[in-house]
Protein backbone atom coordinates (compact mmCIF):
# COMPACT_ATOMS: atom_id res chain seq x y z
CA UNK A 1 0.00 0.00 0.00
CA UNK A 2 1.72 3.73 -0.71
CA UNK A 3 0.29 6.49 1.50
CA UNK A 4 1.84 9.54 0.75
CA UNK A 5 0.89 12.94 3.04
CA UNK A 6 0.23 15.92 0.71
CA UNK A 7 1.88 18.28 2.36
CA UNK A 8 4.80 17.78 0.07
CA UNK A 9 3.02 18.22 -3.28
CA UNK A 10 1.81 21.12 -5.76
CA UNK A 11 -1.67 19.41 -5.43
CA UNK A 12 -3.62 16.21 -5.11
CA UNK A 13 -2.46 15.00 -9.37
CA UNK A 14 0.93 15.77 -8.51
CA UNK A 15 0.76 13.70 -5.04
CA UNK A 16 -0.89 10.64 -6.88
CA UNK A 17 1.31 10.68 -10.39
CA UNK A 18 4.27 10.77 -8.13
CA UNK A 19 2.90 8.13 -5.55
CA UNK A 20 2.12 5.78 -8.33
CA UNK A 21 5.70 6.33 -9.56
CA UNK A 22 6.90 5.32 -6.36
CA UNK A 23 4.89 2.51 -5.70
CA UNK A 24 6.29 1.51 -9.23
CA UNK A 25 9.62 1.32 -8.21
CA UNK A 26 8.88 -0.16 -4.77
CA UNK A 27 6.79 -2.81 -6.77
CA UNK A 28 9.90 -3.60 -9.16
CA UNK A 29 12.58 -3.62 -6.02
CA UNK A 30 10.13 -5.99 -4.48
CA UNK A 31 10.12 -8.06 -7.14
CA UNK A 32 13.43 -7.87 -7.50
CA UNK A 33 13.71 -9.33 -3.86
CA UNK A 34 15.22 -5.78 -2.24
CA UNK A 35 13.55 -5.64 1.34
CA UNK A 36 12.42 -2.28 0.53
CA UNK A 37 10.54 -2.21 4.17
CA UNK A 38 12.59 -4.92 5.55
CA UNK A 39 13.21 -3.76 9.31
CA UNK A 40 17.15 -4.96 10.12
CA UNK A 41 17.89 -7.82 12.48
CA UNK A 42 20.58 -6.73 15.14
CA UNK A 43 23.56 -9.53 14.76
CA UNK A 44 25.99 -9.67 17.59
CA UNK A 45 28.86 -11.56 17.79
CA UNK A 46 28.91 -15.01 19.40
CA UNK A 47 32.20 -16.07 21.92
CA UNK A 48 34.72 -17.81 19.59
CA UNK A 49 35.79 -20.39 21.80
CA UNK A 50 33.16 -22.41 24.60
CA UNK A 51 35.35 -23.42 27.67
CA UNK A 52 34.16 -26.23 29.36
CA UNK A 53 33.43 -23.62 32.44
CA UNK A 54 30.46 -22.30 30.11
CA UNK A 55 29.81 -25.16 28.02
CA UNK A 56 26.40 -26.30 29.83
CA UNK A 57 24.23 -25.24 26.86
CA UNK A 58 20.87 -24.41 28.70
CA UNK A 59 17.40 -25.40 27.56
CA UNK A 60 15.62 -22.44 25.48
CA UNK A 61 13.59 -21.57 28.81
CA UNK A 62 16.63 -21.35 30.82
CA UNK A 63 17.95 -18.23 28.85
CA UNK A 64 16.65 -15.66 30.89
CA UNK A 65 18.23 -12.63 30.62
CA UNK A 66 18.24 -8.79 31.34
CA UNK A 67 15.43 -7.08 29.54
CA UNK A 68 17.72 -5.21 28.22
CA UNK A 69 20.07 -7.42 26.69
CA UNK A 70 20.26 -10.16 23.70
CA UNK A 71 19.45 -13.79 24.85
CA UNK A 72 21.49 -16.29 23.01
CA UNK A 73 24.05 -17.86 25.29
CA UNK A 74 27.32 -17.56 23.87
CA UNK A 75 26.18 -14.43 22.01
CA UNK A 76 27.72 -10.93 23.60
CA UNK A 77 25.12 -9.43 26.01
CA UNK A 78 24.52 -5.39 25.18
CA UNK A 79 21.66 -3.52 25.99
CA UNK A 80 19.69 -0.64 24.10
CA UNK A 81 21.86 1.66 25.69
CA UNK A 82 24.82 0.40 24.59
CA UNK A 83 23.84 0.23 21.17
CA UNK A 84 22.34 3.59 21.27
CA UNK A 85 26.17 4.68 22.39
CA UNK A 86 28.38 2.52 20.30
CA UNK A 87 26.78 3.92 17.43
CA UNK A 88 27.01 7.58 18.61
CA UNK A 89 30.55 7.10 18.92
CA UNK A 90 30.55 6.34 22.39
CA UNK A 91 33.26 3.79 23.57
CA UNK A 92 31.34 0.66 25.42
CA UNK A 93 33.03 -2.10 26.90
CA UNK A 94 32.36 -5.81 27.36
CA UNK A 95 34.90 -7.13 30.54
CA UNK A 96 37.18 -4.76 29.86
CA UNK A 97 37.04 -5.32 26.07
CA UNK A 98 35.99 -2.44 23.85
CA UNK A 99 32.76 -3.34 21.41
CA UNK A 100 33.12 -2.59 17.99
CA UNK A 101 29.93 -1.47 15.87
CA UNK A 102 29.81 -2.47 11.78
CA UNK A 103 27.65 -0.12 9.25
CA UNK A 104 26.88 -0.15 5.81
CA UNK A 105 26.79 3.33 3.66
CA UNK A 106 24.54 5.91 5.16
CA UNK A 107 22.61 6.35 1.93
CA UNK A 108 21.46 2.43 2.11
CA UNK A 109 18.12 2.12 2.75
CA UNK A 110 18.20 -0.07 5.88
CA UNK A 111 21.09 1.75 7.40
CA UNK A 112 18.69 5.07 6.83
CA UNK A 113 15.55 3.41 8.49
CA UNK A 114 18.19 0.94 11.31
CA UNK A 115 19.57 4.59 12.69
CA UNK A 116 16.60 6.81 12.49
CA UNK A 117 14.89 4.05 14.60
CA UNK A 118 17.52 4.54 17.24
CA UNK A 119 17.35 8.21 17.13
CA UNK A 120 20.43 8.63 15.17
CA UNK A 121 21.52 10.30 12.47
CA UNK A 122 23.06 8.79 9.35
CA UNK A 123 25.15 11.85 9.32
CA UNK A 124 26.83 11.84 12.63
CA UNK A 125 27.46 8.37 12.18
CA UNK A 126 29.71 9.28 8.48
CA UNK A 127 31.63 11.54 10.24
CA UNK A 128 32.34 9.52 13.30
CA UNK A 129 33.65 6.78 10.60
CA UNK A 130 36.06 8.81 8.97
CA UNK A 131 39.15 7.46 9.26
CA UNK A 132 40.54 9.91 12.44
CA UNK A 133 37.77 8.67 14.39
CA UNK A 134 37.72 4.93 13.95
CA UNK A 135 40.56 4.21 15.96
CA UNK A 136 38.67 5.97 18.88
CA UNK A 137 35.27 4.78 18.16
CA UNK A 138 35.39 1.14 16.68
CA UNK A 139 32.84 1.76 13.95
CA UNK A 140 33.84 0.07 10.45
CA UNK A 141 31.76 1.09 7.58
CA UNK A 142 31.38 -1.72 5.34
CA UNK A 143 29.48 -2.20 2.04
CA UNK A 144 27.60 -5.18 1.55
CA UNK A 145 26.15 -7.78 3.98
CA UNK A 146 28.79 -10.67 3.45
CA UNK A 147 30.95 -7.67 4.81
CA UNK A 148 29.11 -6.83 7.71
CA UNK A 149 29.01 -10.97 8.74
CA UNK A 150 32.48 -10.69 7.97
CA UNK A 151 33.07 -7.14 10.24
CA UNK A 152 31.10 -8.57 13.05
CA UNK A 153 32.96 -11.60 13.21
CA UNK A 154 36.41 -10.53 13.04
CA UNK A 155 36.04 -7.44 15.21
CA UNK A 156 34.25 -9.78 17.67
CA UNK A 157 33.01 -8.12 20.63
CA UNK A 158 30.93 -6.49 17.77
CA UNK A 159 26.99 -5.48 16.57
CA UNK A 160 25.70 -5.21 13.46
CA UNK A 161 22.46 -5.51 11.42
CA UNK A 162 20.85 -7.87 8.30
CA UNK A 163 17.97 -7.53 6.89
CA UNK A 164 17.50 -11.60 7.68
CA UNK A 165 18.32 -13.23 10.71
CA UNK A 166 21.07 -15.40 10.40
CA UNK A 167 22.70 -17.51 13.05
CA UNK A 168 26.39 -18.80 11.98
CA UNK A 169 29.32 -19.69 14.38
CA UNK A 170 30.62 -16.28 14.91
CA UNK A 171 27.19 -14.22 14.93
CA UNK A 172 23.36 -14.41 15.74
CA UNK A 173 20.82 -12.77 16.27
CA UNK A 174 20.51 -10.44 19.58
CA UNK A 175 17.60 -8.27 21.17
CA UNK B 1 2.28 25.63 71.85
CA UNK B 2 3.93 24.87 68.48
CA UNK B 3 7.86 24.74 69.08
CA UNK B 4 9.05 27.74 67.63
CA UNK B 5 7.02 29.92 69.36
CA UNK B 6 8.58 28.75 72.58
CA UNK B 7 12.75 29.49 71.48
CA UNK B 8 14.62 32.25 71.60
CA UNK B 9 13.95 35.35 69.40
CA UNK B 10 17.79 34.93 67.66
CA UNK B 11 17.19 30.96 67.36
CA UNK B 12 13.79 32.16 65.70
CA UNK B 13 15.27 34.19 63.35
CA UNK B 14 17.78 31.32 62.78
CA UNK B 15 14.86 29.04 62.30
CA UNK B 16 12.88 31.46 59.68
CA UNK B 17 16.22 31.69 57.84
CA UNK B 18 16.96 27.88 57.65
CA UNK B 19 13.39 27.47 56.60
CA UNK B 20 13.05 29.94 53.75
CA UNK B 21 16.03 28.41 52.60
CA UNK B 22 14.83 24.60 52.94
CA UNK B 23 11.70 26.02 51.52
CA UNK B 24 13.54 27.57 48.37
CA UNK B 25 16.14 25.09 48.52
CA UNK B 26 12.74 22.31 47.47
CA UNK B 27 11.32 24.69 45.28
CA UNK B 28 14.83 24.82 43.61
CA UNK B 29 15.10 21.18 43.48
CA UNK B 30 11.33 20.74 42.67
CA UNK B 31 12.02 23.13 39.68
CA UNK B 32 14.88 20.89 38.21
CA UNK B 33 15.37 17.96 39.64
CA UNK B 34 12.37 16.19 39.19
CA UNK B 35 12.48 13.49 36.93
CA UNK B 36 10.17 13.78 33.81
CA UNK B 37 8.56 10.51 33.84
CA UNK B 38 7.39 11.55 37.45
CA UNK B 39 5.41 14.35 35.84
CA UNK B 40 5.58 18.22 37.09
CA UNK B 41 5.18 19.52 40.46
CA UNK B 42 4.58 23.04 39.78
CA UNK B 43 2.01 24.56 36.81
CA UNK B 44 4.27 23.51 34.01
CA UNK B 45 3.14 20.57 31.59
CA UNK B 46 4.18 16.93 32.09
CA UNK B 47 6.04 14.91 29.75
CA UNK B 48 2.89 13.41 27.72
CA UNK B 49 3.78 10.17 28.81
CA UNK B 50 4.16 10.73 32.52
CA UNK B 51 3.08 8.75 35.33
CA UNK B 52 2.11 12.13 37.09
CA UNK B 53 2.53 10.84 40.64
CA UNK B 54 5.27 13.38 41.97
CA UNK B 55 2.21 15.42 44.17
CA UNK B 56 0.76 11.77 45.75
CA UNK B 57 2.28 11.21 48.72
CA UNK B 58 2.81 7.39 50.16
CA UNK B 59 0.14 6.11 52.37
CA UNK B 60 1.37 4.66 55.73
CA UNK B 61 2.13 1.29 54.53
CA UNK B 62 5.67 0.34 54.19
CA UNK B 63 5.49 -1.56 50.88
CA UNK B 64 8.57 -4.18 50.09
CA UNK B 65 9.48 -4.32 46.24
CA UNK B 66 11.60 -7.15 45.93
CA UNK B 67 14.29 -6.29 42.64
CA UNK B 68 15.63 -9.85 40.91
CA UNK B 69 18.02 -8.56 38.62
CA UNK B 70 22.01 -8.67 38.40
CA UNK B 71 22.72 -7.06 41.89
CA UNK B 72 21.87 -3.80 44.02
CA UNK B 73 25.36 -1.84 44.80
CA UNK B 74 24.55 -1.15 48.32
CA UNK B 75 26.87 2.68 48.81
CA UNK B 76 24.99 4.22 46.58
CA UNK B 77 23.65 7.83 48.44
CA UNK B 78 20.30 7.26 46.25
CA UNK B 79 19.61 4.32 47.83
CA UNK B 80 20.80 5.01 51.50
CA UNK B 81 17.90 3.97 54.15
CA UNK B 82 15.98 1.89 51.02
CA UNK B 83 17.80 -1.55 50.96
CA UNK B 84 16.85 -4.44 52.92
CA UNK B 85 19.07 -8.11 53.63
CA UNK B 86 18.52 -9.42 50.58
CA UNK B 87 20.26 -12.18 48.87
CA UNK B 88 22.66 -13.66 46.06
CA UNK B 89 20.27 -16.24 44.42
CA UNK B 90 22.99 -17.48 41.74
CA UNK B 91 23.94 -21.12 42.40
CA UNK B 92 27.44 -22.07 42.95
CA UNK B 93 28.36 -23.61 39.32
CA UNK B 94 27.39 -20.03 38.05
CA UNK B 95 28.63 -18.08 40.41
CA UNK B 96 31.66 -15.96 40.42
CA UNK B 97 32.25 -15.88 44.57
CA UNK B 98 31.33 -19.78 44.10
CA UNK B 99 28.01 -20.06 46.82
CA UNK B 100 25.19 -18.18 47.32
CA UNK B 101 25.21 -16.18 50.31
CA UNK B 102 23.26 -12.63 51.51
CA UNK B 103 26.64 -10.77 49.50
CA UNK B 104 23.67 -9.02 46.82
CA UNK B 105 25.84 -7.27 44.78
CA UNK B 106 27.20 -7.73 41.53
CA UNK B 107 29.85 -9.28 39.83
CA UNK B 108 32.92 -6.84 39.72
CA UNK B 109 33.38 -4.41 36.85
CA UNK B 110 35.20 -6.05 33.98
CA UNK B 111 34.37 -9.82 35.43
CA UNK B 112 34.55 -12.25 32.86
CA UNK B 113 33.25 -16.24 32.63
CA UNK B 114 35.21 -18.32 30.57
CA UNK B 115 34.77 -16.47 27.07
CA UNK B 116 31.47 -14.81 27.89
CA UNK B 117 31.60 -11.25 27.84
CA UNK B 118 29.27 -8.70 29.34
CA UNK B 119 28.39 -5.09 29.07
CA UNK B 120 29.30 -3.23 32.06
CA UNK B 121 25.45 -1.73 31.99
CA UNK B 122 24.60 -5.17 33.24
CA UNK B 123 26.82 -4.66 36.44
CA UNK B 124 24.94 -1.46 37.44
CA UNK B 125 21.16 -2.70 35.80
CA UNK B 126 19.86 -3.74 39.55
CA UNK B 127 21.13 -0.16 41.06
CA UNK B 128 19.28 1.69 38.73
CA UNK B 129 16.01 -0.67 38.38
CA UNK B 130 16.11 -0.38 42.47
CA UNK B 131 16.42 3.68 41.95
CA UNK B 132 13.71 3.79 39.71
CA UNK B 133 11.21 1.99 42.39
CA UNK B 134 12.43 4.07 45.49
CA UNK B 135 15.15 6.14 44.63
CA UNK B 136 15.02 8.80 47.95
CA UNK B 137 15.70 11.69 46.28
CA UNK B 138 19.34 12.63 46.60
CA UNK B 139 21.11 14.11 43.33
CA UNK B 140 17.44 14.48 41.72
CA UNK B 141 16.81 10.56 41.85
CA UNK B 142 13.14 10.50 43.07
CA UNK B 143 11.65 6.84 43.03
CA UNK B 144 8.37 6.25 42.44
CA UNK B 145 7.44 5.45 46.31
CA UNK B 146 10.63 6.90 48.01
CA UNK B 147 8.52 4.92 51.04
CA UNK B 148 9.05 1.40 49.46
CA UNK B 149 12.16 -0.67 50.37
CA UNK B 150 13.92 -2.57 47.99
CA UNK B 151 14.31 -6.56 48.80
CA UNK B 152 17.91 -6.63 46.20
CA UNK B 153 18.22 -10.29 45.14
CA UNK B 154 20.56 -11.06 42.87
CA UNK B 155 20.22 -13.98 39.92
CA UNK B 156 22.39 -13.03 36.83
CA UNK B 157 26.28 -13.09 37.16
CA UNK B 158 28.81 -12.93 34.46
CA UNK B 159 27.86 -16.70 33.73
CA UNK B 160 24.85 -18.20 32.69
CA UNK B 161 21.50 -17.90 35.00
CA UNK B 162 19.54 -20.92 36.01
CA UNK B 163 15.57 -21.17 35.72
CA UNK B 164 16.00 -22.88 38.87
CA UNK B 165 17.32 -19.88 40.55
CA UNK B 166 14.66 -17.40 39.19
CA UNK B 167 12.10 -19.50 40.70
CA UNK B 168 14.23 -20.08 43.93
CA UNK B 169 14.65 -16.49 43.58
CA UNK B 170 11.04 -15.35 43.43
CA UNK B 171 9.66 -17.86 45.94
CA UNK B 172 12.43 -16.24 48.52
CA UNK B 173 11.24 -12.82 47.72
CA UNK B 174 7.73 -14.22 48.30
CA UNK B 175 8.37 -15.20 51.49
CA UNK B 176 8.14 -19.13 50.77
CA UNK B 177 10.33 -21.45 51.66
CA UNK B 178 13.63 -22.19 49.40
CA UNK B 179 16.14 -25.50 50.70
CA UNK B 180 19.05 -24.26 51.84
CA UNK B 181 18.21 -20.80 52.34
CA UNK B 182 17.11 -18.64 55.77
CA UNK B 183 13.24 -17.72 55.57
CA UNK B 184 13.30 -14.56 54.39
CA UNK B 185 12.20 -12.00 57.15
CA UNK B 186 10.63 -9.54 54.62
CA UNK B 187 8.49 -10.41 51.90
CA UNK B 188 8.04 -8.44 49.17
CA UNK B 189 4.26 -7.48 48.31
CA UNK B 190 6.22 -6.39 44.50
CA UNK B 191 8.15 -8.27 42.69
CA UNK B 192 9.98 -7.01 39.63
CA UNK B 193 11.23 -8.82 36.97
CA UNK B 194 12.98 -6.77 34.64
CA UNK B 195 14.18 -9.86 32.86
CA UNK B 196 12.95 -11.57 29.25
CA UNK B 197 13.80 -14.55 27.35
CA UNK B 198 12.87 -18.08 28.66
CA UNK B 199 9.96 -19.64 26.52
CA UNK B 200 7.51 -18.48 24.03
CA UNK B 201 4.79 -19.62 26.02
CA UNK B 202 5.17 -19.48 29.89
CA UNK B 203 6.51 -22.74 31.89
CA UNK B 204 4.15 -24.48 34.31
CA UNK B 205 6.88 -24.34 37.13
CA UNK B 206 6.38 -20.44 36.61
CA UNK B 207 2.54 -20.25 35.84
CA UNK B 208 1.94 -22.81 39.00
CA UNK B 209 4.68 -20.54 41.14
CA UNK B 210 2.86 -16.81 40.07
CA UNK B 211 -0.50 -18.54 40.39
CA UNK B 212 0.38 -19.18 44.39
CA UNK B 213 1.73 -15.61 44.71
CA UNK B 214 -1.15 -13.98 43.04
CA UNK B 215 -3.78 -16.12 45.43
CA UNK B 216 -1.39 -14.60 47.78
CA UNK B 217 -1.87 -11.20 46.75
CA UNK B 218 1.52 -10.90 45.33
CA UNK B 219 2.64 -9.05 42.37
CA UNK B 220 4.83 -9.61 39.65
CA UNK B 221 5.94 -6.78 37.41
CA UNK B 222 7.64 -7.98 34.56
CA UNK B 223 9.62 -6.05 31.55
CA UNK B 224 7.86 -6.94 28.26
CA UNK B 225 11.15 -7.12 26.92
CA UNK B 226 13.28 -5.68 24.23
CA UNK B 227 13.46 -7.23 21.34
CA UNK B 228 12.27 -4.94 18.78
CA UNK B 229 8.33 -5.95 18.21
CA UNK B 230 8.49 -9.34 18.69
CA UNK B 231 5.66 -11.10 20.95
CA UNK B 232 6.64 -11.68 24.83
CA UNK B 233 8.22 -14.05 26.34
CA UNK B 234 8.89 -15.33 29.55
CA UNK B 235 7.91 -14.22 32.52
CA UNK B 236 5.68 -11.20 30.75
CA UNK B 237 3.75 -13.99 29.30
CA UNK B 238 2.67 -15.62 31.92
CA UNK B 239 -0.77 -15.22 33.49
CA UNK B 240 -1.43 -12.94 36.45
CA UNK B 241 2.07 -11.11 35.72
CA UNK B 242 1.66 -7.12 34.68
CA UNK B 243 3.85 -7.09 31.59
CA UNK B 244 5.32 -3.94 31.11
CA UNK B 245 6.26 -1.99 27.78
CA UNK B 246 8.26 0.85 26.82
CA UNK B 247 7.06 4.28 25.72
CA UNK B 248 9.09 7.40 24.51
CA UNK B 249 8.46 10.82 26.65
CA UNK B 250 5.93 11.81 23.97
CA UNK B 251 3.27 8.89 24.28
CA UNK B 252 4.19 6.20 22.03
CA UNK B 253 6.05 2.85 21.91
CA UNK B 254 9.42 2.58 21.53
CA UNK B 255 10.69 1.00 18.54
CA UNK B 256 12.97 -1.47 20.82
CA UNK B 257 10.06 -2.60 22.87
CA UNK B 258 7.95 -5.98 22.49
CA UNK B 259 4.91 -5.74 20.53
CA UNK B 260 1.95 -8.14 21.85
CA UNK B 261 -1.40 -7.56 22.36
CA UNK B 262 -1.00 -9.05 25.62
CA UNK B 263 1.02 -5.97 26.89
CA UNK B 264 -0.68 -5.04 30.36
CA UNK B 265 0.42 -1.57 30.20
CA UNK B 266 3.25 0.17 28.97
CA UNK B 267 5.37 3.14 31.07
CA UNK B 268 7.99 5.85 30.36
CA UNK B 269 11.41 3.40 29.07
CA UNK B 270 13.17 5.71 27.09
CA UNK B 271 14.62 6.14 24.16
CA UNK B 272 16.55 8.19 21.42
CA UNK B 273 16.56 12.16 22.35
CA UNK B 274 13.78 13.57 21.09
CA UNK B 275 13.49 16.79 19.01
CA UNK B 276 11.03 18.84 21.34
CA UNK B 277 11.99 21.92 23.07
CA UNK B 278 11.45 20.14 26.60
CA UNK B 279 12.85 19.51 29.41
CA UNK B 280 11.80 15.48 28.75
CA UNK B 281 14.04 15.59 25.16
CA UNK B 282 16.60 13.79 27.15
CA UNK B 283 13.75 10.72 26.64
CA UNK B 284 16.16 8.63 29.27
CA UNK B 285 15.25 8.04 32.52
CA UNK B 286 17.32 9.42 35.40
CA UNK B 287 18.69 6.60 37.60
CA UNK B 288 21.09 6.08 40.12
CA UNK B 289 24.36 4.66 38.84
CA UNK B 290 28.08 3.90 38.91
CA UNK B 291 30.56 5.23 36.40
CA UNK B 292 34.29 5.73 36.18
CA UNK B 293 35.79 9.22 36.83
CA UNK B 294 39.59 10.16 35.06
CA UNK B 295 41.73 7.88 36.68
CA UNK B 296 39.87 4.85 36.49
CA UNK B 297 37.92 4.77 39.87
CA UNK B 298 34.58 3.51 40.03
CA UNK B 299 31.94 6.37 41.57
CA UNK B 300 28.33 6.58 42.29
CA UNK B 301 26.42 9.21 40.10
CA UNK B 302 23.08 9.78 38.65
CA UNK B 303 22.26 9.67 35.06
CA UNK B 304 19.55 10.67 32.43
CA UNK B 305 20.84 7.10 31.11
CA UNK B 306 17.36 4.44 31.37
CA UNK B 307 16.59 3.16 28.55
CA UNK B 308 14.88 -0.30 27.87
CA UNK B 309 11.33 -2.04 29.24
CA UNK B 310 14.26 -2.58 32.39
CA UNK B 311 13.13 0.63 33.38
CA UNK B 312 9.23 0.93 32.33
CA UNK B 313 8.88 -2.30 34.60
CA UNK B 314 10.11 -0.81 38.00
CA UNK B 315 8.10 2.33 37.05
CA UNK B 316 5.04 0.50 37.34
CA UNK B 317 6.12 -1.64 40.16
CA UNK B 318 6.80 2.05 41.86
CA UNK B 319 3.17 2.85 41.05
CA UNK B 320 1.47 -0.32 42.49
CA UNK B 321 4.30 0.10 45.63
CA UNK B 322 2.12 3.60 45.86
CA UNK B 323 -1.03 2.54 45.43
CA UNK B 324 -0.70 -0.24 48.03
CA UNK B 325 0.74 2.02 50.61
CA UNK B 326 -3.11 3.21 51.20
CA UNK B 327 -4.67 0.23 50.38
CA UNK B 328 -2.39 -3.06 51.08
CA UNK B 329 -5.39 -5.30 51.22
CA UNK B 330 -5.60 -4.68 47.35
CA UNK B 331 -4.62 -7.61 44.88
CA UNK B 332 -4.14 -8.00 41.39
CA UNK B 333 -7.47 -8.22 40.99
CA UNK B 334 -8.14 -5.02 41.87
CA UNK B 335 -5.34 -3.73 40.02
CA UNK B 336 -7.16 -5.15 36.87
CA UNK B 337 -10.49 -4.00 37.48
CA UNK B 338 -9.51 -0.31 38.69
CA UNK B 339 -6.95 -0.33 35.93
CA UNK B 340 -9.31 2.08 33.64
CA UNK B 341 -8.65 4.81 35.88
CA UNK B 342 -4.65 4.23 35.97
CA UNK B 343 -4.54 4.44 32.23
CA UNK B 344 -4.83 6.50 28.81
CA UNK B 345 -4.39 5.59 25.64
CA UNK B 346 -0.94 5.02 24.03
CA UNK B 347 -0.71 6.07 20.33
CA UNK B 348 -1.83 3.30 17.79
CA UNK B 349 0.96 1.39 16.70
CA UNK B 350 0.56 0.30 12.68
CA UNK B 351 2.79 -2.88 13.27
CA UNK B 352 0.22 -4.06 15.62
CA UNK B 353 -3.10 -3.76 14.27
CA UNK B 354 -4.96 -5.58 17.80
CA UNK B 355 -3.02 -3.89 20.17
CA UNK B 356 -4.84 -1.21 22.72
CA UNK B 357 -1.58 0.13 24.25
CA UNK B 358 -2.28 1.68 27.68
CA UNK B 359 -0.02 3.64 29.18
CA UNK B 360 -0.13 4.11 33.15
CA UNK B 361 -1.16 7.52 34.41
CA UNK B 362 -2.41 8.87 37.83
CA UNK B 363 -5.46 10.31 36.51
CA UNK B 364 -7.12 10.21 40.44
CA UNK B 365 -5.35 10.43 43.26
CA UNK B 366 -4.01 7.02 44.16
CA UNK B 367 -4.90 7.48 48.08
CA UNK B 368 -8.42 7.70 47.26
CA UNK B 369 -10.85 4.35 47.90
Amino acid sequence: MCTHGLGQYRSIGDAVNLGCLNCLILAGLMALGLPVWADAVWHCSRAPVVDVATDSRPDPGDLFTLAEQGVADDVIRISVRDLIDVYSGVSVRLSGVPLSACFMPVNDPVTGKTLRALGLSADVLSALARKSAIAKSHLYRVTDEEEMKACIARNHPAVGYLTQAQVTEKLAPCF
Amino acid sequence: MPHFLKTPRRHLITQVLVLCGAVWGVGLAMAQDIPWHLGTAGGQLSAPSAINTIQDKPGPNRIVVAVIDSGVMSGHPSLAGQLLPGYDMVSPAQNLRNKRSTDFTPDERGAKCGSRLMANSFRTHGTEVASLVAGNGVDGVFGVNPEAKILPIRVFGACAMSRKDLVDAISWAAGLPVAGLPVNPNPAKIINLSMAGGSAVCGADLQALIDRLVQDHKFIVAAAGNNFHKPLHEPANCTGVISVGALNAENRIEVYSALDPRTFVYAPGGGASLPVNADWAVNKLKVATYELDFVGNERATTRFRGVGTSYSAPVVAGFISLWLSHHPDKNFADFTREKPKFVRQVLPIEQCAECVPMGLVNTDRLGTP
